[in-house]
């Protein structure tokens, strides 16, 4: 009866957030850190102390959300505000999906494996210690899914409307999730059928009278599209709005996803690719290639074999389960060489939760309790397994670094912090030129943005021409840095400021990156 | 005339077949419980009509007079209470040969003609005349007093809220300090104070529409709730229902008056606890004959409201009061088709409701809502208005701006609170927001009626202008003094009578400004424009405004998902075209404001080809 108070769920939320904020601390104390959480470290740090445009970094920075909800934090601490946010998040989505399954028959089962998840389950763990957006895409996905299922209960235009709404912001917290468009129409289609009154039961026998029968075919076609218009309206509007947005401010109306500037994965996903070509696939328990994709997901879920085989007969649920797969296989289609993150996986376990949220009183759940525990256990277990064979470095390097934390071994630190370390050290009236599509990570270390000098500030272009006159320090990738091609500032551009005189003499580097320093530069 | 008579009035139409016996025992009955004379009840109460009336006495060799031709004598009349004449229909008029002279409309009451005789001390000369010429006189004669208290009553006992007094000296040192303040940063600095105007309009924009999204998604969680259930309209006892008074303000309505009683017959509440007034303007002779000319009995009472300034339909109400006689009191226009079961609906719901809930409002929405573009995209906005906003409103305790039609009162509590402001052309916005500084609460129901969506854009004009300038002089009303209204309504109703009332006005007044500079931002020099705006204060105000018509289209998208009129969805697209009417009314209406804030802008009704059937009513909710 626990699981039924408001006040408990609250008290275990907030400990869970504590929890978080612990192994984040020890991780990021040993020098474990995700992309995404120092991209939005570095842009709150241009946006608090840089001279930078403040509409272009707030404003056109995606994913969006996410970033102004880390920012927030920055006014507690820059460096750690993104850890913040996430822990945070993550506490609130276990305190979302446990409340919406207080009402339930066996919420105390439910609340037990819901628990378990989000203490042991090593995706989950990495979604709240990481930085990055996850957590809010599980949120807004989550809530998208219940709105949907409630409004198919209910045909209601609340429900309906709100589910809209968290599309709309769950596509600000992650761009792919807009394909999911695509696979959710069949479904409402099939919802406004099952809506008609019509004397048939056989969803056939109602398509054949629904299109023979002018009055119910009006009705059907009104009512499919009224839906498709209130769930999508709103998204779709948005998404152009941003786009007029992009369009009118940087001249580009895809700067948000192609700049490295506005979205870090412009870059990375290029760069996990390359990192993966020299990878065997077949190494793999299961390698991410098509059809594969759907065993790698029940494999990281398996609860959802447990829910399609109890709700097997709620066909639109069902249909929600599949769409969800379709989107996944098509994501794979679309963007063959973008590996596909933990977080897509993981919301196949949410949809569980949702499905299950939704179906108040099953009977088969009365018998399959124990099995549904077990399989919460199992689960913890793929997803290790699941993970461990990621393509995505960063979800690999959290794996091992949990792993080492248990195991009291040492952790890896990363190896951007011996520049961090060494610019910290510079005087802060030096300049250095920087280009932060690909140093926003060594930025983000230093933890402060004053010293440096990136291509948001107006003086960068003549920096770049004549650095001797602004800047005394220039950051630049190292010919093999896998970063080298996605920035301006690269080994080449040393060499050719070289052939222009300008005498430069490297003070610190690590394996990717160096710092040179000018001879005569600015004082 | 003779005064002695054979036969009285019931049994001469009892003989001739007009009435049943059964009629005449209800009649006896109905006569005795509500003291109203025989002729008031045969007349008004669905028993015979008024030509057939008239054709018994003249087949009984009785003679009609044209009482509004008579000569009358103030002083002779005076001495009788209008409400008396009202209800006896008996009119004394001068002193003629010693003899009074009264008009009467039943030539067989010859009881009364004993009373009056005894009050005046002579005998009676009595002269027939149409119930309705008697009315008109008596009222025009003798309504003076009440008239008066109509257009005072409220000025008199709280001047605070009265609407007389447009703009207060305060509200003017404001409004000039603000436009010196602008006009002469314009001059030191055009740019920047550009830029601030700018920021400042285009944010208010968006805040006053996600505000009322907030309404909307807060209104439609109550969408599956049924304030009075099916099962408890079933309990009701008939005898258990209290009188209900019905007012019908009318003006130029002659088309509608046969509609207006069909509506009226459908209505399922008993006949006897129905209390329905007529309320017609002392000039207004095309819905007086109209009433006369009726071939079917009438089932109101028609209540002549005599000429004063200023002519408005509060004040119409206002003196509708002094003659009404109902427990509850509602407003219906002459259009209007409320949901059979409202009255019931209503009677319960105010049984079930704490004591301080004194008006119970109906959603409204349009019978013609395919005829045109207009009357799509009217549905649309009502739908919204009368099923989310409102039960946004009044889900988070704010106060609520009543709907012209279908508010559903306590008579005694909208008494006390002084009836409504007759100087207020939103009359029950107004009255809506001074019950609720009062501590009084407005409740929904679920219950719609339908009314004739305004399809000619003129006559649609005129209506808005109406409403929008009633909005901005409500919202001067109740900000005359902020921190007393905040001290009444607390700060979330104040908050909330702010976005809700005073942001109206302010946003149609803004939307063409934003919507030009973001044209000319499109078709002209992009340079010319960056001059006056930055970058970031274009992007600011684009994106407030491309959100903010994106948010008001959305919130009427999900308006018609709740009456299932899925066919209009599409039209919400259309809605910043809309929006550019309402912007017009509004200039119309704040140029109103400052020129004849008390004019009345009169709404043609009857206009739609479409009528309303009952078997083809729109689904339920």
């Amino acid at each position: 009866m626990i699981a039924k108070s408001n006040k408990f769920l609250c008290l275990l939320s907030f400990l869970l957030f504590g929890y978080y904020i612990y192994i984040a601390y020890l991780l990021y104390s040993g020098g474990v850190h995700s992309n995404e959480a120092l991209f939005f470290t570095e842009k709150s740090a241009l946006l608090h102390e840089g001279d930078a445009d403040g509409i272009k970094l707030g404003g056109l920075t995606f994913p969006q959300l996410p970033f102004i909800f880390s920012w927030v934090f920055s006014f507690l601490s820059i460096r750690f505000s993104p850890v913040l946010a996430s822990a945070l998040g993550s506490s609130a989505l276990f305190f979302i999906i446990t409340a919406s399954i207080k009402a339930h028959q066996y919420r105390n089962w439910l609340f037990l494996g819901i628990l378990i998840t989000f203490m042991l389950h090593p995706a989950f763990i990495f979604f709240a210690v990481s930085g990055k957006s996850s957590y809010m895409v599980l949120i807004f996905f989550y809530l998208f899914v219940m709105s949907i299922f409630r409004f198919f209960r209910t045909n209601t235009s609340y429900h309906i409307s709100v589910a809209s709404i968290y599309f709309t912001l769950l596509i600000f917290c992650s761009f792919k999730f807009s394909w999911l468009m695509l696979f959710i129409l069949p479904i409402i289609f099939f919802v406004a059928l099952q809506s008609m009154t019509v004397a048939k039961n056989d969803p056939l026998d109602k398509i054949a009278i629904a299109f023979n029968t002018q009055s119910i075919r009006r009705k059907l076609v009104n009512k499919t599209l009224a839906v498709y218009l209130i769930i999508f309206a709103l998204p779709i509007t948005a998404i152009l709005i941003f786009r007029l947005l992009n369009q009118t401010y940087t001249g580009d109306a895809d700067y948000y996803l192609n700049s490295p500037y506005a979205n870090y994965s412009a870059i990375t996903d290029q760069t996990d690719h390359l990192n993966n070509l020299a990878d065997s696939k077949l190494e793999r328990i299961f390698p991410e290639v098509h059809f594969l994709v759907t065993v790698r997901i029940l494999m990281f879920a398996p609860l959802l074999l447990l829910c399609l085989g109890i709700f097997k007969s709620i066909n639109r649920n069902i249909f929600m389960v599949f769409s969800l797969f379709f989107f996944i296989e098509f994501l794979k289609i679309k963007y063959p060489s973008v590996y596909i993150p933990v977080h897509f996986y993981a919301a196949f376990i949410c949809l569980c939760w949702a499905l299950i949220a939704n179906a108040k009183s099953i009977r088969t759940l009365r018998f399959g309790k124990h099995f549904y525990l077990s399989i919460i256990i199992l689960q913890l277990v793929t997803a290790y397994l699941t993970m461990n064979s990621s393509h995505l470095p960063e979800e690999k390097k959290y794996q091992d670094a949990l792993v080492s934390l248990i195991t009291q071994k040492p952790l890896e630190r990363d190896d951007n912090e011996i520049l961090s370390d060494c610019i910290r050290r510079i005087n802060s009236h030096d300049g250095i030129l920087t280009d932060d599509a690909n140093a926003y990570q060594i930025i983000a270390l230093t933890g402060s943005a004053k010293i440096f000098l990136t291509p948001e500030e107006n003086s960068f272009l003549a920096a770049l021409a004549q650095p001797v006159n602004h800047v005394s320090y220039i950051l630049a990738t190292k010919k093999e840095s896998p970063y080298d091609s996605f920035g301006l500032l690269n080994a080449s551009t040393i060499q050719t400021l070289r052939s222009k005189g300008v005498s430069l003499h490297p003070v610190c580097s690590n394996k990717n990156w160096i710092l040179w320093r000018i001879k005569n530069g600015k004082k | 005339m003779d005064k002695k008579q054979q036969r009285y009035i019931i049994g001469i139409l009892s003989d001739r077949g007009y009435i049943t016996q059964d009629d005449v025992v209800r009649i006896a009955s109905f006569g005795e419980t509500s003291g109203l004379s025989l002729v008031k009840i045969l007349l008004n109460f669905g028993y015979i009509s008024r030509k057939d009336y008239q054709k018994c006495l003249l087949e009984e060799g009785y003679d009609f007079k044209d009482v509004r031709l008579e000569e009358t004598d103030l002083e002779v009349m005076m001495q009788m209470d209008l409400k008396t004449v009202d209800r006896d229909l008996i009119l004394p008029l001068r002193i003629e040969d010693d003899y009074l002279v009264i008009a009467v409309a039943d030539p067989t009451a010859t009881a009364d003609f004993l009373l009056i005789e005894e009050k005046y001390g002579r005998p009676v000369k009595v002269l027939l005349a149409s119930d309705l010429d008697i009315l008109w006189l008596g009222h025009k004669l003798l309504g003076e007093k009440y008239v008066k208290k109509a257009v005072f009553e409220l000025l008199n006992r709280d001047p605070e809220s009265s609407a007389l007094v447009t703009f207060t000296k305060t509200q003017l040192i404001i409004i000039f300090s603000v436009i010196a303040l602008v006009t002469a940063s314009l001059f030191l600095s055009f740019i920047n104070t550009t830029i601030i105007i700018n920021i400042l309009m285009s944010s208010f924009f968006l805040v006053a529409i996600a505000f009322k999204l907030f309404l909307a998604l807060t209104g439609s969680r109550l969408e599956l709730f049924q304030a009075v259930s099916k099962k408890e309209l079933k309990k009701v006892k008939k005898e258990d229902l209290p009188v209900f008074t019905i007012q019908l303000p009318v003006y130029r309505e002659d088309k509608l008056i046969k509609k207006l009683i069909w509506n009226l017959q459908s209505l399922d509440y008993p006949r006897e606890k129905l209390d329905i007034k007529l309320l017609i303007e002392e000039d207004d002779d095309k819905t007086l004959n109209a009433v006369r000319d009726l071939d079917f009995p009438a089932i109101f009472e028609v209540v002549v409201v005599p000429f004063h300034m200023p002519k408005t339909k509060p004040k119409a109400c206002n003196y509708g009061l002094y003659f009404s006689r109902g427990e509850y009191l509602t407003i219906y226009d002459a259009e209007d088709v409320p949901d059979q079961d409202q009255l019931r609906k209503v009677a319960i719901m105010f049984k079930k409701l704490p004591k301080n809930y004194i008006c119970i409002q109906c959603a409204l929405n349009y019978f013609n809502r395919n005829e045109n573009f207009l009357t799509r995209m009217f549905t649309l906005e009502y739908s919204y208005w009368f099923d989310y906003m409102l039960p946004g409103l009044s889900t988070l305790d704010i106060p609520v701006p009543l709907g012209g039609t279908s508010n559903h009162f306590k008579f005694d509590s909208l008494m006390e609170l002084g009836g409504w402001d007759p100087f207020n052309v939103t009359e029950d916005a107004d009255l809506g927001i001074r019950a609720f500084a009062k501590g009084y609460k407005i409740a929904l129901v679920n219950s719609t009626t339908y009314e004739e969506a305004n399809n000619e854009p003129f006559n649609w004009i005129r209506q808005r202008s109406r409403w929008i300038k009633g909005y901005m002089q409500t919202y001067l009303v109740h900000m005359r003094n902020p921190s007393k209204l905040i001290e009444k309504i607390g700060w979330k109703g104040f908050l909330g009578f702010n976005f809700f009332i005073g942001a109206t006005p302010v946003t149609f007044l803004i939307y063409p400004l934003l919507l030009l500079l973001f044209i000319c931002y499109l078709v002209f020099d992009l340079e010319d424009i960056r001059t006056i705006f930055p970058d970031w204060v274009l992007y600011i105000s684009m994106f407030n405004l491309a959100i903010g018509n994106m948010l008001i289209i959305y919130v009427n998208m999900i308006a018609v998902f709740k009456r299932r009129y899925y066919e209009l969805i599409l039209f919400s697209i259309l809605n910043p075209f809309y929006w550019l009417m309402h912007s017009i009314a509004a200039y119309k209406g704040l140029w109103q404001l400052i020129t004849k804030p008390f004019y009345w802008e009169k709404t043609d009704h009857g206009l739609s080809k479409v009528q309303m059937n009952r078997d083809t009513k729109p689904e339920a909710i």
